[in-house]
């Protein structure tokens, strides 16, 4: 696996900072950890070079280094997931135009080129935006020109238009609503450190100041591992900024609720006036941050909305749109709450402690943030429906038997309803929330009756369900329908031999020893002896299958990475191949002229091009799905 | 010695075929009965004990009788006068192995067992059955539990279900794949039939068949035009945005959405069961425990799920067009790499690469 994701890695890091940076990338990725004298001697660089690139390689936060206090050297390694993160930069932006508008999505584009950046510098390049238009295009088009990070390089072309950003007041308003939103964070020095270094200390420091005796027995190990976690807790995040709390205590007092995203983007830039007004408003309560504050994107929060929409994904998969969006507002609700997938600071003891302290969303709260324009009568059927009137006789066992009359009254359930009373809003939201948590896949947890019904989400068994469905969705395609019974079998029963596999399949032994072989190869499912006596003779052994999640998981997941590396390379043989034709077309003359320079063949094969590529990192951003699944949602 | 006794048997007392007959014919009256002394006292043939004593041990010699013990008492059942007939000319150790076959009733028994029990040599073993299986005495049946064990069975029984199987098998034993897809096809059906509502007409007469037709109509439209990409221009003429999904239709071409929750309507077991029955596709008797291992296998395969506390209801899982054979997939599955045969020999400046890929080049035509 990890030859597979430093090669993707290097890729990425070739593709959008060149060939220096990723030769540095490259022997790290390798060799791991390294002082500045072996990185020379392994790259055959020169010592200028090198710096030039580790610089450049810092800022985007891709190599960490240490500088422990007893020796002099640095240690430079590099930081793998922020490397990886490189491919997801389009979805990111796009979630955070979604959720905040196109400027905030522009801030974010910026911060993902830059790494890290000052406010004040930020501050200052818009400012320069607004007055020389040109200068700034071309460095925000530079990361869609590239390509590579946004798997939809169309949708982002908008940013030029929309990223512009009217003043000061209105960058530190969108950058904060960032910082309190947890998209954004404040960078300390410690992001700059390998999480091994800081562990180091920690160690150390909690050793020495709080167990001056050593550590004792099982219970003083855990209290050290807690007192551990903590201080590093409070090193990575600091203890001023809680971005959680903060967020929830502002909303209230300007009135601020999570539709004012939903307007900004429907209003768009277009609406110059309506922008102002909010902005100005907002000035007023919107403390001015620290002009030296550094800030960079958080992509532990980024993967929180990623999950989100999977989660909204599955549910529309399942249940239908209407209750999809539903869901999505509840989980647009819950993301407040939740700083990232996967709290390694915050180990529960067990379930029920987990789930006691799982965050919950009430009925009204999901009701208010709903879009108004949205028929919540929709999606659901309403033959239960008392503003149906003919209720009386339309107990469920009656539409059971008659598939038609349930439909009749939808016809007449949506008719009547068609502009949602509030109390009409209610009673259907509530109802596609009841179906949510009915459904076999649990999407959501009733967890009171406080404000019309409390709700919260198992993440955690949610997070297995959709990692266990890419792995049969995968074995799927692969291996076929059948494959796919004779995991869920192993899956339900555990281990079994071939025998009791087929009667429980109501199967022929022989139709599913190939599959089973099959898929042994491959390292999905596996074999384990038991031997009846010591001879281990194979006559005399029990052979059983049995299917291990995690490992799977592995083998898809590195199997993914080497995929998208040739998804990467395939493209880029794809433009080496006419890539006289595109420095034609990228000269300055013929650039808007393309009619009058362009042959009708040469047109012909750029626009070809054009849809390969796009098909390459359409399914490159597919398969960044597929990692993130597999990787970010917090299965341990 | 005919005066001291009175009633029927008295009169007959003389002969002792017919009250052999007599005895014989009250006790085939009931197959697979047993009687013990005292019943057959009880039916006051014999004149006492000893008579009776004589009468069985004449019936048991004529393989009339078979002679049998239950709760440490002996005991008699009749046995069918033509196997009775064949009996008498069989060899010593054929009559030991029919007996030991006969003893295990419907579920059969193993080759083994009967040597361990006859303690007969193999060869005369092998003899005697075969000998026993030409005169159609015993037939050779498939113990599903051990195909592979040789299970003998008298001629006339049927197996026993635990060893012929359910009704998931054919004759031979083996699991009947065709009929168990039919009953699965019909099943799925059935329930799926009961799991979704149909859609309400869209307002203004637009179905969603219809709104997709006219969707792609104007994507094609915009195709025609020029090469502006499809989605602006679907966008400009405010089509609604193209669904995640393409869920299958329903039979009037409308989405299918759930049942308001908390609906009870949804097929169980006894319900699908009575369906089944009254579908007449199956001959047997189906039990309601070889319906659930059927169900189950529905649920593996992803067709059905569980509803309701403690999943005793069953619902179609929502099915979606184009998922049928090949599954929703994912970014690997549908990518080259995800079905390369030779994925494992593909690096940078190897014999098989990203540059000369043939998988590649097929895929990106497509």
């Amino acid at each position: 696996m990890a030859q597979n994701l430093s090669e993707l890695c290097t890729l990425l890091v070739d593709d959008l900072y060149g060939g220096l940076s990723s030769t540095v990338f490259s022997v790290l990725a390798r060799l791991g950890r390294l002082p500045l004298n072996a990185l020379k001697h392994h790259s055959d660089l020169s010592a200028k070079q090198l710096k030039h690139a580790l610089v450049v390689l810092i800022q985007q936060h891709l190599v960490l280094h240490n500088t422990s206090e007893d020796e002099e050297t640095t240690y430079y390694e590099v930081h793998w997931s922020n490397a990886y993160a490189l491919v997801r930069s389009g979805k990111i932006i796009k979630l955070c135009e979604d959720r905040f508008g196109e400027s905030a999505g522009g801030i974010i584009s910026n911060l993902l080129l830059l790494g890290h950046a000052k406010v004040k510098d930020l501050a200052e390049a818009y400012n320069v935006a607004v007055k020389k238009h040109n200068e700034i295009d071309p460095e925000a088009n530079h990361i869609n020109g590239e390509g590579l990070p946004n798997g939809v390089g169309k949708d982002t072309h908008s940013n030029g238009a929309g990223s512009h950003i009217r003043s000061v007041g209105e960058l530190h308003r969108i950058l904060n609503e960032l910082i309190q939103a947890g998209y954004v964070r404040p960078v300390r020095d410690i992001h700059f450190r390998p999480t091994a270094d800081i562990t180091a200390d920690a160690e150390q420091i909690v050793k020495r100041e709080k167990f001056p005796g050593g550590i004792k027995g099982p219970k003083g190990k855990a209290d050290f591992a807690e007192e551990v976690n903590n201080l590093k807790r409070k090193w990575i995040e600091g203890d001023d900024e809680k971005p959680v709390t903060n967020g929830v205590k502002r909303r209230p007092a300007n009135g601020y609720a999570p539709q004012s995203h939903k307007r900004a983007r429907l209003n768009g830039a277009s609406n110059g006036v309506n922008g102002h007004f909010d902005s100005d408003s907002d000035d007023e309560l919107t403390p001015i941050l620290d002009q030296e504050l550094v800030v960079r994107v958080n992509y532990d929060k980024c993967n929180v909305g990623l999950r989100n929409q999977q989660l909204v994904t599955l549910a529309a998969r399942y249940i239908g749109e209407t209750t999809a969006t539903v869901y999505e507002t509840l989980l647009t609700l819950l993301e407040q709450k939740i700083p990232r997938c996967h709290d390694e600071y915050n180990e529960f003891e067990d379930e029920e402690a987990e789930l006691k302290a799982l965050p919950s969303i009430t009925l009204f709260q999901v009701v208010n943030a709903l879009d108004p324009e949205l028929d919540l009568s929709a999606g659901i059927s309403l033959s239960q429906d008392v503003s149906n009137g003919t209720t009386g006789d339309n107990t469920p066992d009656a539409t059971d038997l008659d598939g038609i009359g349930g439909y009749t009254n939808g016809v007449n359930g949506s008719a009547s309803s068609t502009p949602n009373t509030a109390r009409d809003r209610m009673k259907y939201a509530e109802q596609h929330l009841k179906l949510l948590a009915e459904d076999p896949r649990k999407f959501i947890l009733r967890a009171g009756g406080r404000g019309g019904g409390e709700w919260q989400v198992n993440f955690r068994q949610l997070t297995n369900k959709l990692v266990q469905f890419e792995i049969e969705n995968t074995i799927m395609a692969r291996f076929g329908s059948l494959a796919i019974r004779l995991v869920r079998i192993l899956c339900d029963k555990g281990k079994l031999d071939e025998k009791a596999v087929a009667n429980i399949g109501l199967l022929k032994q022989k139709d599913i020893r190939s599959t089973f072989t099959a898929m042994q190869e491959a390292g999905f499912v596996e074999l384990q002896e038991v031997p009846k006596d010591t001879a281990r003779q194979p006559s005399r052994t029990i052979f059983l299958w049995f299917f291990d999640q995690d490992r799977c998981r592995r083998v898809i997941l590195a199997e993914t990475y080497k995929a998208m590396a040739r998804l990467i390379q395939r493209a880029n043989v794809e433009k080496e191949k006419i890539q006289p034709l595109l420095d034609k077309a990228e000269r300055t003359d013929v650039v808007g002229n393309e009619d009058k320079y362009l042959l009708a063949k040469e047109r012909q094969i750029l626009r070809l091009w054009r849809s390969t590529e796009e098909k390459l990192l359409t399914q490159l951003g597919r398969q960044d799905d597929l990692v993130s699944i597999l990787r970010d949602y917090g299965v341990s | 010695m005919a005066a001291t006794s009175s009633g029927p048997s008295a009169i007959s007392s003389s002969s002792y075929p017919t009250k052999r007959d007599q005895l014989y014919d009250y006790c085939a009256t009931i197959p697979g009965a047993l009687f013990n002394q005292e019943d057959l006292e009880n039916l006051h043939i014999a004149r006492d004990t000893k008579e009776l004593m004589q009468i069985c041990q004449e019936l048991v010699s004529n393989q009339l009788f078979q002679l049998l013990q239950w709760d440490g008492d002996v005991c008699w059942k009749a046995r069918p006068q033509d196997i009775a007939t064949k009996l008498t000319t069989l060899s010593r150790d054929e009559l030991l192995v029919y007996q030991c076959v006969e003893s295990l009733g419907t579920t059969g028994i193993w080759t083994r067992a009967i040597r361990a029990k006859t303690n007969l040599h193999d060869k005369s073993l092998n003899k005697a059955i075969k000998s026993l299986e030409t005169s159609r005495l015993i037939k050779s049946i498939r113990n599903v539990k051990n195909p592979s064990r040789k299970t003998y069975m008298l001629y006339h029984l049927v197996p026993s279900e635990d060893i012929a199987g359910g009704p998931w098998h054919d004759e031979n034993g083996e699991f009947d794949i065709d009929l168990i897809n039919t009953v699965a096809d019909l099943i799925w059906n059935y329930v799926h039939a009961k799991s979704w509502v149909e859609a309400p007409r869209i307002k203004g007469g637009r179905d969603m068949a219809d709104a997709i037709k006219r969707r792609k109509d104007a994507v094609a439209a915009a195709a025609a035009a020029q090469q502006t990409p499809p989605t602006s221009l679907a966008a400009a003429l405010e089509l609604p945005p193209s669904p995640r999904f393409k869920p299958a239709l329903g039979p009037s071409n409308r989405v299918l959405i759930p049942y308001p929750p908390g609906y009870r309507g949804y097929p169980n077991l006894p319900t699908i069961s009575d369906f089944v029955r009254e579908s007449g596709v199956v001959m047997v008797e189906i039990h309601e425990a070889d319906l659930k291992h059927l169900l189950d296998n529905l649920v593996y395969d992803g067709r059905l799920e569980r509803m309701g506390v403690g999943g005793h209801m069953y619902r179609s899982v929502r099915p979606m067009e184009g998922e049928e054979d090949v599954g929703p997939g994912n970014g690997l599955a549908e990518a080259p790499c995800g079905r390369c045969p030779v994925f494992v020999l593909c690096e940078e400046g190897g014999p098989v690469n990203a540059r000369n890929c043939v998988y590649f080049e097929e895929w990106l035509k497509t």
